[in-house]
């Protein structure tokens, strides 16, 4: 039951905030579109889900065409079969809890008695099984975020769209809440479209990350591949933190081309072209005692401990140069430090 | 520690000494004036010697007229709150729901018959149905059509009442529309409710609270309303309460009693309207006012887009165009419906001296009494929500308590409260500078602790830790901030008092003649030329005022 969509387009008075995307979203996997304010994530899963009418191109649910500008369909949301968890719960005030989560059966005319068995098995499922009949009014955040899960699952549906479900939670509630929709969805098997604009929670949470810019899909692919492999430097630094070096010499030895950073000599990394910056992720980085011979010489100006790791900011000859540490080295502003780092973390991006 | 605690008594002192002056003002202008309607009606006062007696009591309960009256009451204002709730709700929703074409401007013009003083209103309609002829049942004589409205009937009364009080509930429903997340209503779409279902499970009950407040606010307008029941319903002699306590007025001498017991009558009336909302809405307030604005998706009309439209325009024109137009014909005719057009006439009726100097009592007393009361609303909201003085809440109490009381029974309490007294109050302007000051500044009070309650207290804090006093971050921090809520407030009194008929036919004296005063004498001695002139001369003044007040306030206004 993957989600077509082709071309798909959407123009709010003079500004193209879709310009045709076209993607995939696979069956039973969480798909995160992820991406700055403004870039057209949660207009597309408002496409997808009927509240919002693309001005161009198609989208399909599981084969069935559900808008297509030519010629013309346009399925309603109610009529499309799907379920969704809105940035603010959108848990109905005038309910209880039960009501809440029953209203995907009503709607559907089920019988009463599987509706009281399915809601009271999708309330346990997420932790709620006692507070059924408490009105929608008298729950907190993370209560009300269980309801909006709960009323997913009640309904059935193989498809789930979530529009930044977890921003308006407190941290800690935050990051046990991911891990609960993932293992929901693992036991369930629904696919997940995710929107959010965390990239630490886009991260942790997708099969598949989808990064968003303008309208466009700037890149994709699995978290670790997306990470270790950016292509841009936009995608460079909005997912993790990114060195971004531009001022490295290109160098040529026995024919294999190559790249120094002060004294460090690499091999230059596959298919390096002309304009291209490098890209090293803090954490890749090794730092040493000073004056090692073939490594970049830095000062330190800046330190940060955080408790698990410290983080410094050195002047190089390349430029400043970010490096998170595990170590237990005790380093202040003004020390000198040796940088190396291994060929394979070095990458490139335009 | 001893020196603080030194400090800290005289510190205390003045705001104590404020506070029991504040008290002190609100007992007298607004708790004996509605205790005392309550004790005239089973006290006889014969020279100051007061004897309890239940004859008044047993006469309205047992007087027919009394009863029809009370039927007549409720009748009229239980269909006049319906009418203007079925309008008030389906303009809101045009106006914040749809695509209609001019909804903006629409919207903001619907809104004007507030300001078209009740007792006008109902002039201008006479005009327009009474029967033979008003100039809609002239003109279906003349062309043809064997039908005849008549005003002066209790559906009348219920129509023109109901099409003029469609603005207070078109208000708060509107805002309720503005104030719902839009994705309760996109959330029952996507889990399969269709575009009707959504509106019935979802939309409509999470805006019947405000819908119900609307009515129960009409109904209690309805129900003491003075104007418009005795303009349409003396010549059929279709009396409501508030036109019989203005007849016990008119006897010689005063008929204090039964005035007292149908003024207990009103306000029970109002009471129970106010209760049974309470009743119903226990637990129910589903807006949360945030602050947060919603952009409502439209509904895509399509077709029924010319429908709203015609709707809102053939409100428009019902409740201001049409009145306007007949009471302008009317001021420049001879006399009535002569066919002789002059303006010699209407300058005429408007340049006398009775208008001026009438004009003139009023703006003095509808200025001073607006001041008066806005600066006590401003003193009792910041004393109710910026200090923990003990007592606060029962003054906000206080002063809030004549919100469901009406104006004609306000008023005949007030004349209880003085007119025994020897200080020379009722009989002088006075008494309806106090009656006004007790009667509205619970209007100012509630305004003005709103925006107070908005501006965060953080903002006066800082003032003090870079060194403003209390007086200094008062004046310079919050009173700049909340003057938009304070200028509403005083325009809003000042409109009401302008037009303010009911408490002044009780209280006026020679020498506190008002404008309302003499359009209400001109309509007895039945000159209506005349009338529609001085009633046109109150509306511009309630329109410009209406503009004022917008400008004053932007959007949000009332």
């Amino acid at each position: 039951m993957p989600i077509e969509v082709a071309n798909l387009s959407k123009v709010f008075g003079q500004v193209a905030v879709l310009r045709a995307i076209s993607e995939v979203f696979a069956d039973g996997k969480i798909s995160v579109l992820l991406g700055a304010s403004g870039c057209g994530k949660t207009t597309t899963l408002r496409c997808i889900a009927g509240l919002e009418r693309p001005s161009a191109g198609a989208i399909a649910i599981d084969g069935r065409t559900v808008y297509r500008d030519q010629p013309a369909v346009f399925v309603p949301a109610e009529r499309r079969r799907i379920a969704m968890v809105f940035q603010s719960y959108a848990i109905w005030p005038h309910m209880t809890v039960f009501q809440n989560v029953s209203l995907p059966l009503r709607a559907a005319g089920a019988e009463r008695r599987a509706i009281v068995q399915r809601v009271g098995a999708a309330l346990d499922l997420v932790g709620l099984g006692e507070l059924a009949s408490r009105s929608a009014t008298q729950l907190s955040g993370g209560q009300q975020q269980r309801v909006a899960l709960a009323r997913c699952i009640v309904s059935g549906s193989p498809v789930i769209l979530m529009d930044e479900p977890l921003s308006n939670l407190d941290a800690n509630l935050r990051i046990a809440m991911r891990t609960e929709i993932r293992n929901l969805q693992r036991r369930l098997g629904q696919m997940i479209v995710f929107v959010t604009h965390d990239q630490e929670e886009a991260m942790s949470i997708a099969d598949t990350l989808y990064l968003l810019r303008d309208g466009e899909v700037l890149q994709k692919g699995a978290p670790r591949e997306f990470y270790e492999n950016p292509r841009t430097r936009y995608a460079a630094e909005f997912l993790g933190r990114a060195n971004l070096i531009d001022q490295f010499a290109r160098e040529t030895h026995e024919d294999a081309p190559r790249i120094r950073l002060g004294d460090l000599m690499l091999p230059a990394p596959a298919g390096l072209p002309a304009g291209a910056s490098l890209c090293i992720r803090p954490e890749k980085w090794r730092a040493g005692a000073p004056d090692a011979p073939g490594t970049l010489a830095g000062r330190i100006v800046e330190t940060r401990y955080v408790g698990d790791r410290l983080e410094f900011i050195a002047d190089t000859a390349v430029g400043r140069i970010s490096v998170v540490e595990m170590s237990e080295a005790d380093r202040r502003a003004g020390d000198r430090v040796s940088l190396t780092v291994a060929p394979r973390d070095v990458k490139w991006v335009q | 520690m001893r020196t603080i605690a030194a400090l800290r008594l005289p510190a205390r002192l003045p705001a104590a000494i404020g506070l029991a002056l504040l008290v002190a003002i609100v007992v007298v202008l607004v708790l004996v004036p509605l205790v005392m309607i309550l004790l005239r009606a089973v006290f006889d006062s014969e020279a100051g010697a007061w004897a309890p007696t239940a004859r008044h009591i047993v006469a309205v309960l047992t007087g027919a007229i009394y009863w029809q009256a009370l039927a007549s009451t409720i009748l009229v204002a239980a269909v006049a709150a319906a009418l203007a709730t079925a309008l008030g709700t389906a303009l809101a929703w045009i106006f914040v729901r749809t695509t209609t074409v001019g909804r903006a401007v629409l919207e903001q013009i619907a809104q004007m018959p507030i300001f078209i003083p009740p007792f006008v209103g109902a002039v201008a309609w006479a005009l327009l149905l009474a029967p033979r002829v008003g100039a809609i049942n002239r003109i279906l004589a003349m062309i043809g059509i064997p039908l005849e409205i008549d005003v002066y009937t209790h559906g009348g009364m219920a129509w023109v009442m109901g099409i003029y009080l469609a603005p207070y509930v078109m208000m708060i429903v509107a805002a309720a529309l503005r104030s719902i997340d839009p994705s309760l209503e996109e959330a029952a779409q996507v889990f399969g409710l269709g575009k009707l279902q959504t509106a019935l499970r979802i939309t409509a009950p999470l805006i019947a609270p405000a819908i119900l407040s609307g009515a129960v606010l009409a109904f209690t307008i309805a129900v003491g309303l003075f104007g418009t029941p005795v303009v349409l319903g003396w010549s059929r002699q279709i009396l409501l309460l508030t036109s019989r306590i203005w007849i016990g007025s008119q006897a010689t001498p005063p008929d204090y009693g039964t005035m007292a017991a149908l003024s207990v009558w009103l306000i029970v009336l109002s009471l129970a309207a106010t209760a049974a909302q309470r009743y119903a809405l226990a637990g129910k307030s589903y807006i949360t006012v945030t602050g947060k604005g919603f952009r409502p998706r439209p509904v895509e009309l399509g077709p029924w887009a010319v429908l709203t439209f015609a709707l809102s325009l053939v409100y428009v024109i019902l409740a201001i165009a049409a009145p306007l137009v007949v009471l302008v014909a009317a001021a420049l005719s001879a006399y009535t419906w002569s066919g002789h057009y002059s303006l010699a006439n209407l300058t005429a009726a408007l340049g006398s001296d009775d208008v001026w100097s009438t004009m003139q009592t009023s703006v003095i007393l509808s200025a001073a009494a607006a001041t008066l009361a806005v600066a006590l609303g401003l003193a009792i909201a910041w004393v109710t929500s910026r200090t923990r003085l003990p007592g606060r809440q029962a003054l906000e109490y206080l002063v809030l308590l004549p919100i469901s009381v009406p104006g004609i029974a306000f008023g005949v309490g007030v004349m209880f409260a003085w007119i025994d007294l020897p200080v020379a109050v009722y009989g002088t302007a006075l008494i309806i500078l106090f009656a006004f000051i007790g009667r509205f500044t619970s209007y100012a009070v509630r305004s003005i602790s709103a925006s107070l309650v908005q501006l965060h207290p953080e903002l006066e804090e800082s003032a003090r830790v870079f060194g403003y006093g209390p007086l200094r971050t008062f004046a310079r921090i919050t009173f700049p901030l909340i003057l938009p809520s304070v200028l509403a407030s005083w325009i809003l009194l000042f409109s009401f008092f302008m037009t303010e008929l009911s408490m002044v036919i009780l209280l006026y004296s020679e020498q506190s003649r008002m404008f309302s005063v003499l359009s209400f004498e001109v309509w007895n001695v039945g000159d209506f030329s005349r009338l529609a002139a001085l009633s046109l001369l109150q509306t511009s003044i309630g329109l410009a005022l209406a503009v004022a007040l917008k400008s004053v306030f932007g959007q949000r206004a009332v």
